[in-house]
């Protein structure tokens, strides 16, 4: 497509727009407005509704043509107000109104409905309607959240087109031909795709709405609040709207740079949690040996003398810190202060912290997967996965990988225990036994050498333990196949490679991370590799300093000038010694970790281990929403309020800051923000620290951490900033990367293979009625080779047994898990994995039939 | 003999081109209806979405989802010219074999036709009901010189025999032996040759656009869903000469550079499809189809698929949507099927009689087919006449050959003692002429002149008997019954004029008029394609001519 601007004419102003711009949109380039229902900026024109004729002279005089449909041409001249468009406008919607309920009293559309407003702006004023109105059906579920009303449908097909253009799950359709035509889904086969409640969205009336939101709202009665999503790691930008205390509904919100304007239905549906009944209210103290409501400076005080009697007793680092990757920059960052200024220790840390080898600086940038309906294509021609499932993880980036595979061509490299969905497209799939990161990595990085025909001693020396013979029979991959995969990449122009916390965590964490990095070396894509966390803050609680290794900035401990730039900002001296990560905490908890402070996070409940650890320590006190069972077993509960209801930022995987303003609040709650009750517990510790607000933690956030220098919460916008990788991003240097032999599995035994599922038994989603059905089954999934073997069919009880412990699952088969392996995700409802896991690489179960 | 197995059925179109149609034929005449497990079986062998093909197949009439009723229950026509000779009255004797309505059958010069199956039955009650061999069209009665019935009247011309004996495939040998495709295309253009479709556009044109397009492979496709009410001029061609279709076909892929072609069939048309499988079979075994033809270079390969019941499906771009498995709405244009049509791909889209025309003009010099016109336009065109005329039938009529001529002399004028009340034009969708303009020329131009089209030909006559709301009621219900849904304006308005030809509407007579004219602007002026462009014709036409009517019965 050449370059060069095409200019028009409309409505007598000269426009000058790319070639390929359809007249819609060059038209709305100079404020003026086609009026439009089947059209949408954001999926491709199929010009049924007609409303957005206009005229175009042409050599036979002027023609009407659909704007939504026809490209400019050099020279086009267009009319869009002439009497013709007029009354060709007028009888559209004329007919339009013809069958429509005109219910609008009771549509949670009406007040911000594009039929409403085109027939005030261009509609006839008169009805010809004499004639009972058609009827279909009204209240027709769709899903378990969507609600379709075929009433009021226009048969616009946006909500088809979207579920076809962008998730490539076709699950509406036109049934019946003319005026009988409906949308509908296939008989039994309900929307399931996890973004499909954009078409709510995008519905030009309201003939699809919310089951969790509908009849809750008025559209000008809500106060509208732009913030986030709180649930992964893309940073979705969504809108909340709240009246009255309450979370009305939640809808997406535009950035070109993150989401488009798409949000996933976990995003939209699942905030029940926010006004629940089950949340804390009251701080909770431990008095005869029950959790009582209690006042704040009781409830202070009793953390005040909980961590001074354990530090004075036990020393410093017998006290731990636990974040929280689903908690803001704030309160986060002043976790780590509190710990590291007031306790003087380094043991602070949160899930996936410590104890995986991530990267400092996340993923390169969303916008360079994401492929707009009008904008420039992908950066990647391949995106390698290794270990992550963005259709759990992160759906949004899923929605961006599928678009860039089918518009614009980009090849998958999928190395995944498990087949993921994203292994339907074509490309390559690696299949490895969980444990077996390392040896794969340096097998592909071997054969990519192999295949460029490249000598380098090193590489050839710290992949040479990664023989055909070790990948069969270590990794349980065809070295065909890896082959395969590395030609993939070595003739892509420019591959991405990304990696989740399941590929590196534990012992060989850091060893996969350095075969990432050789392999990514050797592709000459060093800055292409990324590391995708799996919560809303993942990447801004390690920026922040939640680590037991690293200060804010990701400055290492001995860092001096980071030493030093906080020892002025705080005050004091820092303590040295590394501290323990989150499992060394937990596991060494009741011993030589005495106390722990717990913030947005549950132990407890991940493993039944931890429980018992936990029960045995001499002092917790758990920052919390709920009662989880950490909080059941802890001497003070602080009450917290959620990302809804308190100022605060999050960083998305891509780095990009971004806030979450408070958009709702409980009068009768006395629940308080993450940050004010740390700073409250400082203040009853003799420290008083200078915050007024969020904004005034932040503040000091950006000076804490130079990458972050100058990024307050003004300059954030609504849009966020993201911060510059360079400025930490380690120099590329080839790494050792060598693991020990597996122990091989033994007779009926399976590897187990664990991860996140973005519909699990957690607070967050379980408290959602609507969604309840749609909670991933406390179930085993096993292919049926193995089931056979072990004597299981699908929905069997069976006892699921490790070395190290049992849990009593459903039984469920499926081609989609490898042979030889177990598919136990985590936070299943009452049954966590974490009973089964003892922190090894690899873990093999038994199954039984009960 | 065992029915075959689903995978059978399965690999045996899987690897076919064009094969969601033809697998659904399979499964509905192997279980006589289309079953759930049927459709999730073909769905991911076929790589369509379900919810997308249970959509699809709904749209189509002829499938049947209720094993209760099977494709062996009778579909009886009740087209317009059926209905005056008791289509109704026979589809109510049929009701007790589950019997359904069907729009016009392509049968009106010998009515009424009911499909059983795969066989079709002629009979005005179920006593009656034959299975007659098709009409052949009797001698042009002005004995004007012909181009397409010029040989079809031949004993034995559906036969690759009687076809080469009569001049068949020398066009096809003239243009392998003597002419590049730019002089096929050349010589097609300078004949005047136009689509005998309905939209007149001019051949060579196409087929200039298409050889220039971009793209392979290039396709030819004849379109053979004749569904215009009161047309049967194409169901006549490809039962009496098939080969010239075929030769037609190709000339035109020859000329465009296309290496396979589809005869796109209407379902109501299964004994066309007999004879034209035959057709076909003997022209591979002559090596006029295949690899090097007339060992030449050239190579070209014909397929048959079978339409399903949609008179949408004759738009060109729908026919395409339908033959790729998709839901078949007509396309968006630009871009046009010359240079994005089959799965994309350059792709020449002719009617049967256009097609038909073809050899005879390569035979001989483009001013022979030029000059077959009386006037301006070039050629002759057939006409599928029927109603109250003593003579109905197909006639080849040159261009500019008064209207007058062609009902009184020519088919014998009205049945004794009455008068021609009305005639239609382009079957339905030119609605009618009465009174002083039935005295018009048959071309476009004349046509036009009176606020109508001559369109695929199709003229229903209805004479002084005849209950003219009656009727346009019924035609404006086949619109209704056929818009495919996409386009608002159709989908809304076939139906609003219906019920307006129902007895609905204001009461108030001049309010009546006015909203009715409401519509059919509004349908006229925003509708995405030629049907619901042209279905207010009929209802516009008859408060015209019968204002009497209209004012009657309300």
């Amino acid at each position: 497509m050449s370059d060069e601007l095409v200019t028009l004419t409309i409505d007598d102003k000269e426009v000058q727009v790319a070639p390929g711009t359809l007249i819609v949109d060059a038209a709305a380039a100079v404020n003026v407005e086609i009026p439009i229902f089947c059209s949408h900026p954001k999926l491709d024109p199929v010009a049924c509704c007609r409303m957005c004729l206009v005229e175009v002279e042409g050599p036979r005089g002027p023609m009407l043509q659909t704007a939504c449909s026809v490209p400019v041409r050099e020279g086009m001249v267009v009319h869009t107000d002439t009497e013709q468009v007029q009354a060709t406008q007028e009888a559209n919607l004329a007919f339009i109104l013809l069958n429509h309920p005109l219910d609008c009293p009771i549509c949670d559309k009406g007040g911000e409905c594009p039929l409403q407003d085109q027939t005030m702006r261009f509609g006839p004023g008169i009805s010809q309607l004499v004639e009972p109105k058609r009827h279909k059906q009204k209240d027709y579920h769709i899903s378990d959240t969507i609600v379709l009303d075929q009433e009021r449908c226009i048969i616009c097909w946006r909500c088809i087109r979207y579920l076809e253009e962008w998730e490539d799950k076709p699950q509406l359709a036109l049934f019946k031909r003319g005026g009988a035509t409906l949308i509908d889904i296939q008989p039994g086969q309900p929307v399931d795709a996890k973004t499909g409640g954009n078409i709510i969205d995008i519905c030009p009336v309201g003939a699809l709405t919310s089951k969790v939101a509908r009849f809750g709202f008025r559209p000008w009665q809500v106060e509208r609040t732009p913030s986030i999503d709180p649930h992964f790691s893309t940073g979705d930008n969504i809108r909340i709207d709240t009246r009255t205390y309450a979370i009305r509904r939640i809808v997406g919100r535009e950035n070109m740079g993150v989401n488009d304007q798409w949000i996933a239905d976990k995003t939209r549906f699942a905030w029940a949690w926010v006004n629940s009944d089950e949340r804390l209210t009251t701080p909770l103290v431990r008095k005869d040996g029950e959790l009582q409501p209690a006042t704040w400076s009781e409830a202070l005080q009793a953390v005040t003398d909980g961590l001074k009697r354990v530090k004075e007793r036990q020393g410093a680092d017998a006290v731990g810190g636990i974040g929280s990757a689903k908690l803001s920059n704030e309160a986060n960052y002043l976790l780590q202060r509190f710990m590291r200024q007031i306790v003087g220790t380094n043991n602070v840390d949160h899930r996936d912290g410590g104890d995986v080898a991530a990267l400092s600086t996340g993923i390169p940038s969303l916008a360079a997967v994401m492929q707009p309906q009008y904008g420039p294509p992908p950066q990647y021609d391949v995106i390698m996965l290794v270990g992550v499932d963005p259709s759990e993880e992160a759906p949004i980036l899923d929605l961006h990988i599928k678009r860039a595979v089918r518009r614009s061509g980009t090849t998958l490299v999928i190395a995944h225990p498990r087949h993921i969905e994203l292994t339907r497209y074509p490309g390559s799939y690696l299949g490895y036994r969980p444990g077996s990161e390392a040896t794969l990595l340096n097998g592909l990085a071997r054969m990519a050498l192999a295949v460029k025909g490249e000598e380098n001693q090193t590489v050839s020396q710290l992949t040479d333990d990664a023989t055909d013979e070790r990948l069969l029979n270590l990794c349980g991959v065809d070295p065909e196949a890896v082959e395969g995969a590395a030609r993939l990449l070595v003739e892509a122009k420019n591959p991405l490679i990304l990696y989740g916390p399941m590929a590196a965590q534990g012992a060989t964490g850091e060893q996969v991370r350095n075969g990432l990095t050789n392999l990514a070396m050797v592709l000459d894509c060093y800055e292409n590799l990324g590391y995708l966390g799996l919560n809303a803050n993942s990447q801004g609680c390690r920026d922040v300093g939640v680590l037991p290794d690293a200060l804010p900035g990701h400055a290492p401990l001995d860092d001096e000038a980071a030493r030093t730039l906080l020892a002025e900002l705080w005050g004091g001296e820092l303590p040295t010694a590394p501290g323990k990560t989150y499992r060394q905490m937990l596991d060494a908890a009741g011993d030589d970790i005495g106390a722990l402070l717990v913030m947005g996070a549950d132990p407890a409940g991940e493993r039944p281990e931890w429980a018992a650890n936990l029960a045995q320590l001499d002092f917790l006190a758990v920052q919390e929403l709920f009662l989880t069972d950490t909080a059941r077993l802890a001497d003070v509960v602080l009450p917290a309020v959620s990302w809804a209801e308190g100022d605060g930022t999050f960083t998305n995987c891509e780095r990009r800051i971004q806030r979450a303003p408070k958009a709702v609040s409980n009068p009768a709650s006395k629940a308080a923000q993450d940050w004010m009750i740390l700073d409250h517990i400082a203040a009853h510790m003799g420290m008083q620290w200078p915050y007024a607000s969020a904004q005034g933690v932040l503040e000091e956030i950006t000076t804490a951490i130079p990458a972050y220098a100058g990024l307050d919460w003004t300059a954030l916008g609504d849009q966020g900033v993201q911060w510059n990788a360079e400025t930490v991003r380690p120099r590329p240097a080839y790494r050792r990367c060598r693991q020990d032999d597996l122990p091989a599995a033994g007779e009926g035994e399976l590897a187990l293979v664990t991860g996140t599922v973005a519909y699990d038994g957690g607070t967050l989603f379980r408290l959602t009625q609507a969604m309840r059905d749609m909670i991933h089954a406390a179930a085993v999934t096993l292919n049926p080779d193995d089931a056979a073997q072990a004597g299981v069919k699908d929905n069997d009880a069976v006892l699921v047994r490790s070395a190290h412990g049992e849990l009593r699952l459903r039984a469920a088969v499926s081609e989609e898990i490898e042979p030889g392996t177990a598919w136990i995700p985590e936070s299943l409802p009452g049954a966590p994995v974490g009973a089964l896991l003892n922190g090894r690489e690899q873990e093999f179960v038994t199954i039984t039939p009960q | 003999m065992s029915l075959p197995a689903d995978q059978e059925l399965i690999e045996q179109w899987r690897g076919e081109p064009a094969p969601l149609l033809p697998l659904l034929h399979a499964f509905h005449d192997r279980d006589g209806y289309l079953s759930d497990h049927a459709l999730r079986l073909i769905a991911p062998a076929l790589g369509i979405p379900l919810a997308d093909l249970y959509g699809t197949v709904t749209f189509y009439h002829h499938f049947a989802r209720d094993p209760r009723r099977t494709q062996d229950a009778p579909r009886v026509c009740t087209g317009p010219v059926c209905r005056l000779h008791g289509g109704e009255e026979l589809l109510a004797a049929l009701a007790h074999e589950g019997a359904t309505a069907m729009p016009c059958a392509g049968r009106c010069d010998d009515p009424v036709p009911v499909l059983r199956g795969h066989e079709v039955l002629i009979g005005a009650s179920p006593a009656t009901m034959t299975a007659p061999p098709p009409r052949l069209p009797s001698p042009n009665p002005g004995g004007r010189e012909e181009c397409i019935f010029a040989e079809i009247r031949t004993p034995d011309r559906a036969t690759l025999a009687g076809y080469e004996r009569t001049g068949g495939y020398a066009g096809l040998t003239r243009a392998l032996d003597e002419m590049t495709p730019q002089a096929v295309i050349r010589h097609v253009r300078e004949s005047g040759l136009a689509g005998r479709g309905g939209a007149g556009f001019p051949t060579g044109v196409k087929w200039r656009a298409v050889a220039d397009a971009e793209g392979q492979p290039k396709y030819v496709i004849c379109n053979a869903d004749e569904g215009e009410p009161g047309c049967f001029k194409d169901r006549v061609i490809l039962d009496f000469d098939p080969h010239a279709v075929i030769e037609g076909m190709l000339i035109a892929a020859y000329a465009t550079g296309a290496r396979a072609g589809f005869i796109y069939l209407r379902y109501e048309y299964p004994q066309s499809q007999v004879i034209l499988e035959r057709a076909i079979e003997e022209a591979y075994a002559a090596g006029y189809l295949g690899e090097h033809i007339l060992d030449s270079g050239f190579h070209f390969d014909i397929y048959i698929r079978r339409g399903a019941g949609a008179y949408i499906c004759g738009e060109e771009t729908a026919l395409l949507n339908s033959l790729e498995g998709k839901h078949p709405f007509p396309r968006n244009r630009p871009p046009y099927p010359v240079t994005h049509g089959f799965e994309g791909k350059p792709t020449a889209v002719n009617n049967v009689e256009t097609l038909a025309a073809v050899p005879q003009i390569l035979r001989r010099e483009p001013s022979w087919y030029q000059n077959l016109g009386l006037g301006d336009i070039a050629g002759t065109k057939i006409i599928s006449l029927s109603g109250d005329v003593q003579r109905p039938g197909n006639y080849e009529v040159p261009f500019g050959l008064p209207l007058q001529t062609l009902l009184y002399d020519w088919a014998g004028g009205p049945l004794p003692g009455r008068t021609i009340q009305a005639a239609t034009m382009a079957g339905l969708s030119g609605g009618f002429l009465a009174g002083d303009d039935l005295d018009v020329t048959l071309d476009e131009p004349g046509v036009r002149s009176k606020g109508s089209f001559l369109g695929a030909g199709g003229i229903m006559v209805f004479d002084d008997r005849r209950d003219m709301r009656a009727v346009t009621h019924n035609a404006i219900a086949f619109f209704a019954h056929e818009s495919c849904g996409k386009c608002f304006p159709c989908r809304i308005g076939t139906q609003r004029l219906t019920e307006r030809l129902n007895g609905g509407g204001p009461a108030d007579a001049a309010a009546w008029h006015a909203e009715v004219a409401d519509i059919a602007f509004t349908m006229k002026e925003t509708s995405a394609c030629g049907l619901g462009m042209a279905a207010p014709a009929v209802v516009e036409s008859f408060v015209r001519y019968f204002p009497d009517q209209v004012a009657g019965k309300r």
